[in-house]
């Protein structure tokens, strides 16, 4: 299997605290990954790392076996071919959905405006936002707005995709919505990363579960593995307050 | 003390070839100003809020540093002096070098006063969006260059227009200022006509009345403008089939 993304001791911190210490993991092509854990565990800077929107203190992050903080793949390349879906979702609030889609492809990938506009299409069909392609990105839904974004980050045909707890801000009733589009890029091979509080979602959609407790992996295998005989006593707590209710 | 109104008008109608002149320059020193003030405010704020990369390699960090200083050095120079005496040292000073007119001295010295205020503008109104709208640039690959020109420039001057609108009003009066270095504008042309009637309550009573139609005109135009940029287009949103 390839690997697309290699995490190699991996280290940040912010003043005083320590948010990762020493992380070690990979994200092979076609595989999707569940980051779980606790708010402030680190799982969202791990994520933010992996794209270099946070700079690591240490370790090496490697892109199909070239390290990118050598310098010698372009930053903007790189990120281009990582994509990131935001919990704030952050689209472009002067552009419409459409050229939300679309600026990316032109300014990055150097794409024809008329070749842009038919990929953004092709992607807002599939998270269902096409008829919303005119409107003002500032006049979505929440939920409507991560489709959008999600749709934003596939038109640059990523290798893989991040998401950083990409229905925590959303009303419960969109949460769905968001989901579903999720679980049909999972399917569809799509290699994805993904930062969740959704228990019962990562337990679904995941290759590969991974729970972080304190900046350290604690534990990672198998949806079966982590939900249903978890090893460590961390995990089991964590996982009671879920499923025990 | 009293004003003979039917007197100014006389002036008024006698003079006009005159004031029209004036009124010509001082629109144009206030456009220009303000224009080209306003692109130096682009640049100059975009290099006051970019913030320190740890990415960049040591001659990137020293540059960013560097243009930080000489544009905290720029604001607070022309922000804290009187912008006649800036034109009238400039004009001065650079006269032997530059050969220059006080009209094209004139030019330049409102544009860069007016850059000074602007810097400061963008700067607030580039630090007030989101990090997540560059954070999404970024995550798409695009450079600082495009982000700021296609993503932060339009929403920082959106959200700043009344600020920068209100330069134009400013510079409307302030260039009367640039009269000092022979700048044939309104004040320098209505003190001419007040000086050969010798009516100076009139002339100046002339004067007053044309500046506030002036900028109240700026402002209606500025209003119009504004409610342009605030309506964000309406679609009809057909909720989806799918």
């Amino acid at each position: 299997m390839e690997t697309v993304i290699q995490v190699q001791h991996l280290k940040k911190h912010f003043g005083d605290l320590q948010v990762l210490n020493d992380i070690d993991f990979e994200i092979n092509k076609g595989e999707v990954v569940t980051i779980i854990g606790s708010s402030g565990s680190g799982k969202s800077t791990l994520l933010r790392c992996i794209n270099l929107l946070e700079i690591p203190d240490g370790g090496n992050i490697l892109y199909k076996g070239t390290d990118i903080l050598s310098g010698k793949l372009p930053l903007t390349t790189y990120r281009s071919k990582v994509g990131m879906v935001f919990q704030s979702f952050n689209l472009f609030a002067n552009k419409t959905v459409l050229e939300n889609c679309m600026i990316g492809q032109i300014k990055v990938l150097k794409r024809s405006k008329e070749e842009a506009q038919k990929i953004a299409m092709q992607h807002l069909e599939e998270v269902g936002m096409q008829n919303f392609a005119d409107a003002s990105s500032t006049r979505l839904s929440g939920g409507q707005k991560q489709r959008v974004a999600i749709a934003r980050a596939l038109c640059m045909d990523p290798e893989v995709l991040l998401f950083d707890e990409p229905t925590s801000a959303l009303d419960p009733e969109m949460v769905g919505d968001v989901l579903e589009v999720m679980q049909t890029l999972a399917k569809e091979g799509l290699t994805m990363a993904i930062v969740t509080h959704e228990m019962q979602f990562a337990k679904d959609v995941s290759d590969r579960v991974i729970f972080m407790d304190k900046g350290v992996i604690a534990e990672q295998g198998s949806p079966q593995k982590i939900f249903e005989n978890p090893e460590q006593d961390r995990t089991k707590q964590f996982l009671s307050r879920y499923f025990d209710r | 003390m009293s004003i003979d109104f039917g007197r100014a008008y006389e002036i008024f109608i006698e003079n006009w070839s005159l004031f029209s002149y004036g009124i010509q320059n001082t629109l144009l020193f206030a456009i220009v100003g303000t224009v080209v003030g306003l692109v130096l405010g682009l640049i100059t704020g975009a290099l006051r809020a970019i913030p320190e990369d740890p990415m960049d390699s040591l001659p990137v960090k020293i540059l960013k540093k560097l243009a930080k200083w000489i544009v905290g050095f720029y604001v607070w120079f022309f922000r804290g002096t009187p912008m006649m005496v800036q034109a009238l040292f400039f004009f001065y000073l650079l006269r032997p070098i530059l050969g220059w007119t006080g009209f094209s001295a004139g030019l330049i010295i409102i544009s860069v006063n007016t850059g000074a205020y602007m810097a400061e503008i963008i700067r607030g109104g580039i630090q007030s969006i989101d990090a997540g709208q560059s954070e999404a640039a970024k995550s798409l690959g695009m450079t600082t260059f495009q982000t700021m020109v296609s993503i932060i420039f339009p929403q920082a001057i959106k959200n700043t227009f009344p600020t920068i609108g209100n330069q134009l009003i400013v510079n409307i009066k302030d260039s009367c200022m640039l009269n000092a270095i022979q700048v044939t504008e309104l004040y320098f042309q209505s003190s001419s006509v007040a000086g050969s009637n010798m009516k100076f309550a009139e002339v100046y009573f002339l004067e007053m009345v044309i500046y506030l139609a002036l900028t109240t005109i700026a402002t209606l135009i500025l209003n119009a403008v504004e409610r342009k940029i605030n309506k964000t287009k309406t679609v009809t949103i057909k909720e989806n089939c799918a």
